[in-house]
């Protein structure tokens, strides 16, 4: 069985690092693409490197997460890959889009076993689709 | 000589007629009469009389009399033409009789017209005098009176005009000036209230900024620390990583729980009410803790009937059970029960959190909703932000309900109620229309977001 590719999308590389770490420790089944840019993002899923899940920040220079977001949902392809946010952030927008978009929303500074947690109930859920 | 035509003096004469009784007769210097309405009379010598005999000597005057019907009359004489036509051989009287009956009559009459007008005049004197004093007093008092209505009405451009010349226009100068006052103190307000929201506003967008900015970094450390302890063997290094880890972990809580506070105190922060069955939202956090509550052998009795619903932000209220919860393991040494009970009232579910934990006193119960508190000071507790209790006092207050806990005393367990509104028998029909809804929201904000970008 091929190991399942997640991306994070963080401006934060020290997040990614420890993100990766943690994650690939912890499901051996895994494996994380960190980039460091919405940007950078949409050019690997140009490149066909579609990966099984995105975990997407919200607040990064240049196209910030809702963009990418958009971006991603505009393309007949990849907005059927599932996006979970993962923020700092506690702005308005950040709490009004909560539990609206995306499949779902993790706050920083999370609990490594609730993301594995919460990125299997959704990869079960699209798999059964 | 003048020739005199006796018809025409009688003509004038008969024609006098004075009230209804009074006539006038013209006697010559024999006292003959020469003209009277009754003719019968004419050419009758008439009686010497005080007044005939009066006249005829050239004087002037009135006198009274009975006449022989008993009559009282009054008469006046005036002696007439004399010795310029007979040349000084007496002269002729034009006497005037008049019943003095008639004459009082008038008199009475006219007593009785005084009597009946001077009441009116008097009372039109007094419409006038109220008149003048209503233009130039109750008008000003009125016109005073409308404007101080619409300064109270937050009129403030409102300026009374009165120009009486006397204490009412100073009085009015006055008002105005005080309402020029109040205008310039209502903008100074007005300036400096803006100012405060901005303040606050900044001071929220401070926090949501640094939260975010300290939750950030914190990520790497809470994630990585657990991974070099694991590493490690030397059980110095591992003492070491236990309290760094302690104290980070500490550190986490404390700013999280700041942030959500900040959140719930934001006026942009809009809370999700969705109809919401209780006994759902409860078990889940049952659910969440169960480890934490089998650790330290706490029961949970719940007794919250299925059917009851609220009407609720899901995430905050579970947020309030998961607070109200983890207290009362932290509070219960060891072992205990939390009983969790709701009551439905007309408008309102009243929730409580029983704990057969530690209690409080009266001084702790009256401070335990305030920020930073802690119930034990001297206590140094990594597992209290002090933030948890009124982080739940805001919750409840924005969904419009009240809070409160009670206690007997220490050692008597301690216990949290809170109202919230209910919410509506939910029927299948109306579950549909509401995800329908849900969703053309969801689609609405996410159009508004793109536009916001």
């Amino acid at each position: 069985m091929d190991k399942k590719v997640i991306m994070a999308v963080d401006d934060d590389a020290d997040n990614n690092f420890s993100l990766k770490l943690r994650l690939e420790k912890l499901d051996p089944g895994c494996e994380v693409i960190t980039v460091d840019s919405g940007k950078k993002c949409l050019e690997l899923l140009e490149n066909n490197e579609i990966p099984d899940m995105i975990l997407m920040d919200i607040m990064m220079p240049g196209a910030n997460g809702w963009e990418t977001y958009q971006k991603l949902k505009e393309n007949s392809t990849w907005k059927n890959i599932p996006v979970i946010f993962v923020s700092a952030s506690s702005d308005e927008l950040a709490e009004k889009i909560k539990g609206l978009l995306g499949d779902d929303y993790i706050e920083k500074p999370y609990d490594i076993e609730d993301v594995k947690k919460r990125i299997d109930e959704i990869l079960e859920k699209s798999d059964q689709k | 000589m003048v020739k005199i035509d006796l018809k025409h003096i009688w003509k004038i004469a008969d024609d006098i007629t004075i009230g209804k009784t009074g006539f006038v007769y013209i006697i010559n210097n024999q006292s003959k009469i020469i003209s009277h309405p009754n003719k019968e009379y004419l050419s009758v010598i008439i009686p010497q009389s005080n007044e005939v005999s009066k006249v005829l000597k050239n004087f002037t005057g009135t006198t009274n009399y009975n006449n022989r019907f008993g009559e009282q009359i009054i008469c006046s004489y005036i002696p007439i033409l004399g010795e310029t036509i007979y040349n000084n051989n007496g002269y002729w009287g034009v006497i005037v009789n008049q019943q003095s009956d008639e004459v009082f009559k008038m008199v009475f009459s006219f007593q009785r017209h005084l009597i009946i007008i001077t009441p009116m005049i008097i009372i039109g004197i007094i419409i006038g005098i109220s008149l003048f004093f209503s233009r130039s007093i109750i008008t000003p008092i009125k016109k005073l009176e409308d404007g101080m209505g619409a300064v109270s009405s937050g009129n403030l451009d409102y300026h009374v005009n009165i120009k009486s010349g006397d204490e009412i226009e100073y009085l009015a100068s006055s008002f105005n000036k005080m309402t020029d006052d109040l205008k310039s103190l209502n903008s100074k307000v007005q300036q400096r209230t803006t100012e405060v929201e901005k303040l606050l506003l900044q001071k929220d967008e401070f926090i949501g900024q640094l939260g975010h900015d300290l939750k950030n970094p914190l990520n790497p450390i809470v994630n990585l620390l657990p991974v070099l302890e694991e590493r490690e063997h030397d059980p110095e290094t591992k003492k070491i990583f236990e309290v760094v880890n302690r104290n980070v972990e500490y550190m986490r809580n404390l700013v999280v729980k700041t942030v959500e506070l900040a959140r719930l105190n934001s006026p942009n922060t809009e809370l999700t009410m969705n109809e919401t069955n209780l006994l759902d939202e409860v078990n889940n956090v049952v659910e969440k803790n169960k480890i934490a509550l089998e650790e330290n052998n706490m029961e949970i009795d719940n007794n919250i009937d299925e059917n009851i619903m609220i009407k609720a932000d899901k995430l905050r209220i579970e947020e309030l059970f998961d607070n109200l919860i983890i207290n009362a393991i932290k509070y219960s040494k060891d072992i205990g029960t939390i009983t969790i009970d709701a009551k439905e009232d007309k408008d309102f579910v009243t929730v409580s959190v029983k704990d057969t934990g530690i209690g409080m006193t009266e001084e702790q119960l009256s401070h335990i909703f305030d920020e930073f508190y802690k119930a034990d000071e001297a206590r140094h507790d990594f597992d209290s932000s002090g933030l948890g209790l009124p982080i739940c006092k805001r919750i409840i207050e924005r969904h419009g309900g009240k809070i409160w806990a009670e206690s007997s005393g220490e050692g008597k367990g301690t216990t949290f109620y809170f109202t919230i509104p209910a919410g509506s028998e939910t029927i299948i029909g109306d579950i549909e229309g509401k995800i329908d809804k849900l969703q053309k929201d969801t689609q609405k904000r996410d159009d508004e977001n793109w536009i916001r970008k």
